[in-house]
């Protein structure tokens, strides 16, 4: 060991002394540094629920559709077309789309949504209808028993339906029994080919059909409510808004639009929402930091004060200490120990305090929102990876509300401190 | 063992004040010194320079042939813990730690091992006729039994000169010369070179050799 410096267990010893006696005065210091800590957790943990919560919401959509085309009207009249004209779109549209768009995007399918009534079930259906084979390959939909479509099957105008969990649950009692069964749907009879797990609130009634199928049974025309574009998930944003501008000038120029009408045909984007919606959460999170922050500074000035006030009161004591051979380092270390100590005791209950608060909001959010189709809060819980990194940063808090306090330690004028002339 | 030659020290307030005026001064090893002189003389100036617990501003330093302005303050600090015993008027005990640990401090940082450690503290607290109190807090001993804990914290390291710094000014007479003959003890028992710096011209007359200050300056060196 070098000479002025103590042992690890007189270190400890000499830490743990101090720290007793400097708790007795240091206690409401310690209590700003407990609330600080206990802010610090909550507001982190209430962030992390408001980011779930919200993902939740919109998760789904990462992996599905990204840009959806559906008809509107004209705003003015260009080439033959009148002002406030339907412009419909059409499967033969979206096939056109495929053959000219297919290197730039994953898949590119018409989709037509029909609420419809179903025999037994007293709520109204949504019926599906597109080339959902590829849909219902891309893990956003799994399914859970039976089968998906052949493409035979999707040409072939059989009466074949997939069905969700929840409908297979009410009308069969479980998902094999679903699979072969009948479905009724406006007084026609579908077989169950297979059950999907709803992913989203919104998958929860709706039954996939194939194109064909729904032409020839359901009256349904070669219209589309829309066509959605699937891109190629590592697309960068400027392709992306580029592949959008192709296919509007396209569309527009095949159904004689004119490029300056803004509401002939619509483009919704999935990615824009959820770019705002990571936005707004980016914002919650930088709210986070401040707040953290601002309450881990509240910390540290409760254990600098403890600290500063211990140093103040005890200079004759490090005099003392230098006196007996004391370098000035080991004072350093032992002010700065001191400092950790505290910031880890206080900081910890701060912790375990703000976990239990977290735990209990979980609870209560559960129970209140249970029902909720919009998710705003979800899990609060803070992982342990989380109060790891936290515990290191009050450590690293621990030396900085040490610093000041231990310089003053170190400068300590061993005569004056002494009471010498 | 302590040579001083042509020190100065200034300290720089409002109104500079000459503590230290063209010091020179020799110490032996084994001497028995008492230090004297009105107050603001410069005696305690003296004895935190010759105990490296302050520094001077001219002339030439050598505790043992080492020249003290060469060293920094680490190093300072390694030369008191091994050389130096200091004992103070207001005997500077740490309150919150008990006779044994106040006792046993010099020879934590001195990086001894504990068993070594405790054999030396007991030996050194049975000499200062300490046995008994080692559990007990600085303040509940008597001024004569916290004198005599600090003398024993600067004599465990076995050190060779003790600087004591009116040490018997908290005592009464009974007790004063207690601590003198204590300090008479340790000089002639363990060639201890003792420097003490008092008012009393009772104490000052006990010893082999009186310096008087005034002014900053040695007035008078007188060896018996």
């Amino acid at each position: 060991m070098k000479e002025g410096r103590l042992s690890l267990r007189d270190y400890f010893r000499d830490i743990l002394t101090s720290a007793r006696i400097s708790c007795r005065r240091g206690v409401l210091s310690g209590l700003m540094t407990v609330w600080g800590v206990f802010i610090f957790i909550v507001v982190v943990g209430t962030s992390n629920g408001i980011d779930r919560g919200n993902r939740s919401n919109y998760d789904y959509l990462l992996d599905y559709i990204l840009i959806s085309v559906s008809p509107g009207e004209t705003s003015m009249a260009h080439n033959g077309l009148v002002k406030g004209q339907m412009i419909p779109l059409t499967r033969s549209d979206a096939q056109e789309l495929q053959m000219l768009f297919s290197d730039r995007s994953e898949f590119i399918y018409p989709r037509k949504q029909n609420i419809v009534q179903c025999k037994s079930l007293t709520s109204s259906i949504q019926l599906l209808v597109s080339d959902y084979r590829k849909e219902l390959n891309d893990n956003a939909l799994k399914i859970v028993a039976g089968r998906n479509f052949t493409q035979v099957e999707l040409n072939g105008r059989n009466r074949i339906c997939i069905i969700p969990e929840t409908i297979a649950a009410q009308l069969f009692g479980s998902t094999d029994d679903a699979v072969n069964s009948i479905l009724e749907v406006n007084s026609m009879p579908y077989i169950v080919l297979g059950v999907y797990k709803p992913v989203h609130q919104i998958n929860i009634n709706q039954v996939f059909v194939p194109f064909e199928t729904a032409m020839a049974m359901q009256g349904i025309e070669d219209e589309v409510s829309s066509i959605d574009i699937k891109l190629i998930l590592e697309t960068p944003v400027k392709q992306k808004y580029q592949l959008k501008e192709d296919m509007r000038s396209w569309l527009y120029f095949k159904k004689g639009i004119s490029p300056y009408d803004a509401s002939a045909l619509h483009f919704e984007e999935s990615i824009d929402f959820i770019e705002a919606q990571e936005k707004l959460l980016d914002s919650i999170r930088l709210f986070t930091v401040v707040l953290g922050l601002l309450s881990l500074i509240m910390g540290i000035l409760g254990v600098s004060s403890i600290v500063y006030l211990s140093v103040k009161e005890r200079t004759k004591e490090i005099a003392v200490r230098l006196v007996c051979g004391s370098g000035k380092g080991s004072i350093l270390r032992l002010i700065l120990g001191e400092s950790v100590f505290f910031m880890l005791v206080f900081g910890c209950i701060g912790m375990a305090l703000g976990s239990i608060v977290l735990n209990i909001a979980n609870i209560i959010v559960e129970k209140f929102t249970a029902d909720e189709k919009w998710i705003f809060i979800g899990d609060m819980t803070v992982s342990w990876q989380l109060i790891l990194s936290c515990t290191v940063a009050i450590i690293v808090c621990g030396l900085i509300a040490g610093l000041v306090p231990a310089r003053k330690a170190t400068s300590v004028r061993i005569n004056q401190a002494m009471g010498c002339e | 063992m302590i040579d001083l030659k042509g020190v100065y020290k200034t300290y720089w307030g409002d109104t500079p004040l000459l503590a230290l005026n063209n010091v020179n001064l020799h110490i032996d090893e084994g001497e028995f010194v008492g230090v004297t002189g009105p107050s603001g003389s410069g005696k305690s100036t003296l004895l935190n320079v010759i105990g490296l617990l302050d520094s001077y501003d001219e002339g030439e330093y050598r505790f043992r042939g080492q020249l003290i302005k060469e060293l920094n303050k680490e190093e300072e600090a390694i030369i008191r813990n091994h050389n130096v015993g200091f004992v103070f008027q207001r005997y500077n005990l740490i309150s919150f730690k008990n006779v044994y640990e106040n006792v046993e401090l010099p020879l934590i940082y001195r990086g001894v091992p504990q068993q070594e450690r405790e054999e030396r503290v007991l030996n050194m607290l049975e000499k200062m006729e300490l046995v008994g109190w080692e559990k007990h807090i600085p303040s509940h001993l008597s001024g004569g039994q916290q004198q005599r804990v600090a003398i024993a914290r600067a004599m465990v390291m076995n050190p060779k000169i003790i600087l004591a710094d009116e040490p018997t000014g908290a005592l009464d007479s009974r007790m004063t010369q207690e601590i003198v003959n204590l300090f008479r003890k340790c000089n002639e028992e363990s060639n201890i070179t003792i420097v003490i710096v008092t008012h009393e011209t009772s104490i000052s007359s006990q010893m082999n050799r009186c310096i008087t200050m005034n002014d900053g300056r040695i007035e008078k060196d007188e060896r018996r």
